[in-house]
């Protein structure tokens, strides 16, 4: 064969990848532009330039800028749309990953029962104060957390008892969810008026309570947790031919398969734990980006992140401003906007993968 | 008069057959729906505009509403209760009653009609429905509303009516009436710049409540300006930066309570760091001049939500109502209605 | 010759019931062999235990004279390459990044130009390179196969199993398949172990057959000596005429069952 070929075969694969590098690069830009976009969007009339001013005069010492206009970018628009991106990147990291790693389309942190079981871990500690670590301010936190991961060893161990059969472990994910919500539609029939609100507020999920405190500890956290997952993309492009072509590649299909499903899991229940549960963009996320830039994980794990983060970003500053100043739960939003994009890609692509 | 009722809910089926051997029944002795007015009757008119025939004076009560469970008991009628909805657990002796439901949306049929009481008493989240059977099982149904202080007044005369009481009711309402014009007649000549614009919290963090809600008369009452009131929500959860541009002078957050047990000082104090902590709201006047209010939700319902808007007279107007103990109205109220002793603690600072 | 792969008293079992029991087998530098037998007798199961996808019981599998289990699993998915007998991928995937995978066992996170001159080297030898950007999914049953092979082949490996390669094709795939596993055996100095079903096709393109029945090897030998109307009657249990066929290879005409 002669040389020039090989050399073209190469540069295929070159532009290949420079394509999909470019379009993260244009997926990040587009996150920070609709963040900067976003801190000057909200209920308080701020303009472009005094909220601007605001979060420059933290760093140079140019302009005199109003308190008002601090407290309101710094303190609570900021976090808030970091809040936003963090869990946009959390919830499609963990969905990319668990559907790479059972090799299903449908799964997501929601379908496994996490997020049922980060609700009602939240719920009994609304309805009876009861935390996994006592009482306190972060009791609905720390339940939401200890009980998603619990769900996740209950789910896996389930499925183990079977041989860790994928279709078990999602059976036995959704059958989790079912018991939770059940769990949860009885606290809520036997809890009081208040009570009650609170657990919807929980369910619909939202982004109000971000706190500087907290953001800061989630960054590290969840880019931590996201670039592990990332070393995984060769096993998990390699797993999604099947157990036993990527057992033939040199995987341990298993160790990869619990390390992954373990990692998303904790990076799911540390962002629900604070926001509530926020469907949708950690099935819907991945499938996006497969649409566009196809399942390679090295591409696909990022990309769903910043995916999910783009539209909870655009949602939530839409919820924040649409009839400010009332706030439109997120959930709501992040469906209207997401789902007619969604099925736009359906219908437009041929190709038809998902059969 | 032939009905057919058909009921898809497969529990509702034993109660559907006996609603229908009811209906029969009556429709071959002749009453039929209306019953032949006697002088042993007394109709009166409820909120949803029916006039309720019952007998009089009702001897067995079954109450779905707490706010009328707490009228009933004022009016020293607390025995002639013989069922009432979980939600009802103040005076705390009503808690010996046996429980038909969890509130007016939620009855247990055929509690009720085992019970068979002279009258059924709910508030509005009674559902059609549920109003229809129990009225077929021949039981009179007064659904009442709670929100509007005018509405109150006159229902507790008509259950002083009802219950042969009306002179407790008279009681009732002119111990009510007296700390109610008290505030009318100190605010109404207080002009609009002197009212304080207010911030008032019902439970989750930002939420808050918009005109046509008892709160906001509560806080219109009292002489404040709901700053929320133009919301097309009706509770709407609303914006913090909102909340900081609007610089309330006042922010009350009503906690609420469930449950028969009290608050502390402790637990509302815990309610108001938790409020002072949030990020932004140390730039809030009202959190600058030391207003932010926490309360029961106790004293803002039934009997005692006059209790409610001295408070929040007095957080709003402090100088005009400097005379007026709230506390210690409280304390009159349950003590002369209810013969107890006044526990616990309802507002914090 | 040197040999290749030896396979030395390997006993596997799903459970309580034995699959195989005892199997002995040896593969020379260079050649082909078939595995044939009825259905159950055990072709994937072997296959499978060979790669370590299965981990057998008892017995011991060499590769160029290492043993088999003592290698870590990267160092071993070097040397041999599994083509299973259909694949699907659930996700959408090009061709080009279907056989990068196979390139799993050499690279870390970075692709380097090798990998990539590895790939595009295989896809041509396979005759496939025109795929290279198009999506898995929109392939033929045929065109799927020699992807699959060329994953394999990405590994650069010394032994190459294949497990029942041709059962999903149509004939002209089948000969195309065959033909890529011959020249690559000779052209590489690699080994190839296949399932097979279709006698004749074994027949035709290995040097060896490994006859499996009831768990075990019934008998192993060239074509010629294996395929004869008795061991079929045995085995199968199926009266065949056996002629002369093509490069005087043995040609099965199956005739009744028994």
């Amino acid at each position: 064969m002669s040389d020039d070929e090989v050399f073209d075969a190469e540069e295929v694969y070159a532009r290949a990848s420079w394509k999909k590098t470019l379009f993260t690069l244009v997926l990040l830009g587009s996150v920070l532009a609709v963040a900067v976009f976003a801190t000057t969007m909200g209920a308080a009339s701020l303009g472009m330039g005094e909220s601007f001013g605001a979060v420059l005069a933290e760093f140079l010492p140019v302009e005199e800028v109003s308190t008002f206009a601090q407290v309101v970018v710094l303190q609570l628009r900021l976090p808030r749309i970091l809040m936003a991106i963090i869990t946009g990147i959390s919830l499609g990291v963990a969905g990319a990953v668990m559907q790479g790693v059972l090799r299903n389309p449908l799964v997501s942190p929601y379908t496994l029962g996490l997020s049922s079981g980060a609700a009602c871990g939240a719920a009994i500690a609304i309805v009876l104060g009861v935390g996994v670590f006592g009482t306190g301010r972060y009791i609905i936190v720390i339940n939401a957390f200890f009980f998603s991961l619990l769900t996740m060893a209950i789910v896996y161990g389930i499925s183990r008892m079977r041989g860790t059969s994928v279709e078990t472990l999602i059976l036995a994910g959704v059958a989790m969810g079912y018991l939770f919500s059940a769990v949860i539609s009885l606290l809520k029939y036997v809890s009081g008026h208040e009570e009650l609100r609170e657990i919807v507020f929980w369910l619909m999920g939202g982004l109000y309570t971000a706190r500087w405190e907290n953001v800061i500890i989630l960054i590290p956290a969840v880019l931590f947790f996201t670039m592990l997952l990332m070393r995984y993309s060769w096993d998990l492009n390699a797993m999604s031919a099947g157990e036993e072509v990527a057992s033939s590649l040199g995987i341990n299909v298993n160790r990869v398969r619990i390390i992954c499903l373990s990692l998303s899991a904790v990076l799911t229940a540390s962002v629900i734990a604070f926001t509530g549960i926020i469907g949708f963009i950690g099935l819907v996320s991945p499938h996006v980006c497969r649409l566009l830039i196809g399942s390679d994980h090295r591409y696909l794990i990022p990309c769903s992140g910043l995916i999910g983060a783009l539209v909870l970003l655009v949602s939530d500053t839409a919820c924040r401003t649409m009839i400010s100043p009332t706030e439109i739960p997120v959930g709501i939003v992040t469906s209207f906007i997401g789902v007619p994009f969604f099925l736009y890609l359906l219908v437009s692509r041929k190709r038809r993968w998902w059969q | 008069m032939i009905k057919v009722v058909i009921y898809v809910n497969k529990n509702q089926g034993i109660i559907g057959v006996l609603v229908c051997l009811c209906l029969l029944s009556l429709a071959l002795t002749g009453s039929g729906g209306e019953a032949t007015p006697s002088s042993d009757t007394v109709t009166i008119v409820d909120y949803t505009g029916q006039s309720v025939e019952v007998p009089y004076p009702v001897d067995r009560v079954v109450s779905l509403s707490s706010s009328a469970s707490e009228i009933i008991c004022a009016l020293g009628a607390s025995d002639k209760i013989i069922g009432r909805g979980s939600s009802s657990i103040f005076p705390p002796y009503i808690e010996d009653v046996p429980i038909v439901g969890k509130s007016s949306y939620t009855p247990s049929i055929e509690l009720i009609i085992e019970l068979d009481p002279d009258v059924l008493i709910a508030d509005t989240m009674l559902t059609g429905d549920n109003r229809e059977m129990i009225e077929a099982a021949g039981i009179p149904v007064i659904e009442e509303s709670f929100v509007d202080p005018p509405r109150v007044t006159s229902v507790m005369s008509n259950l002083g009516l009802i219950l042969d009481k009306e002179e407790r009711a008279r009681e009732l309402i002119s111990f009510i009436d007296q700390y109610q014009s008290i505030i009318e007649e100190r605010t109404a000549d207080s002009r609009s710049e002197d009212k304080p614009a207010v911030f008032l919290e019902r439970g989750q963090p930002y939420r808050t409540a918009s005109a046509s809600t008892s709160s906001h008369n509560c806080i219109t009452t009292a002489g404040g300006i709901n700053i929320a009131s133009g919301e097309s929500v009706k509770y709407p959860t609303v914006s913090p930066e909102w909340v900081v541009e609007m610089n309330p002078e006042i922010i009350v957050r009503s906690v609420w309570a469930t449950t028969g047990e009290t608050f502390t000082r402790e637990d509302l104090k815990e309610e108001s760091d938790e409020l002072l902590s949030r990020p932004g709201l140390s730039e809030v006047k009202a959190v600058k001049d030391g207003r932010v209010y926490v309360h029961s939700s106790k004293i803002n319902s039934g009997v005692r939500s006059i209790v409610g808007e001295l408070y929040f007279a007095k957080w709003f107007h402090p100088a005009v109502f400097e005379d007026i103990d709230p506390e210690a109205v409280h304390r009159d109220l349950v003590q002369e209605f209810y013969g107890l002793e006044l526990e616990g603690v309802y507002v914090y600072p | 010759m040197a040999v290749k792969l030896k396979v030395k008293d390997l006993s596997f079992s799903y459970g309580s019931a034995n699959t195989l029991e005892d199997i002995t087998m040896e593969l020379d530098k260079g050649e082909i062999v078939s595995l044939v037998g009825p259905n159950g007798a055990g072709k994937s199961t072997l296959i499978k235990c060979i790669d370590r996808i299965l981990k057998p019981q008892k017995g011991t599998v060499f590769v160029d004279g290492k043993e088999a289990a003592r290698l870590s699993s990267k160092d071993f998915s070097k040397m041999m390459g599994y083509v299973p007998q259909s694949t699907l991928e659930v996700f959408p995937y090009t061709v080009f990044d279907i056989v990068l995978m196979g390139r799993r066992p050499h690279i870390g996170w970075r692709v380097t130009s090798n990998d990539v001159k590895v790939v595009a080297r295989t896809l041509r030898f396979m005759g496939i390179e025109e795929f290279a950007s198009r999506y898995f999914d929109e392939l033929s049953g045929g065109e799927k196969q020699k992807i699959a092979m060329a994953r394999a082949l990405a590994q650069e490996p010394k032994v190459l199993l294949l497990d029942e390669p041709t059962s999903n094709l149509d004939i002209k795939h089948q000969l195309e398949v065959m033909n890529i596993v011959k020249k690559l055996v000779q052209e590489r100095k690699i080994s190839a172990v296949m399932a097979m079903h279709d006698l004749n096709l074994a027949s035709r393109f290995s040097d060896n057959m490994v006859m499996l029945k009831d768990k075990g090897v019934f008998t192993v030998g060239d074509p010629e000596s294996v395929l004869t109307p008795a061991n079929i009657e045995n085995v199968y249990g199926v009266r065949a005429e056996v002629r002369n066929g093509h490069m005087g290879r043995p040609y099965v005409m199956p005739i009744e069952p028994l």
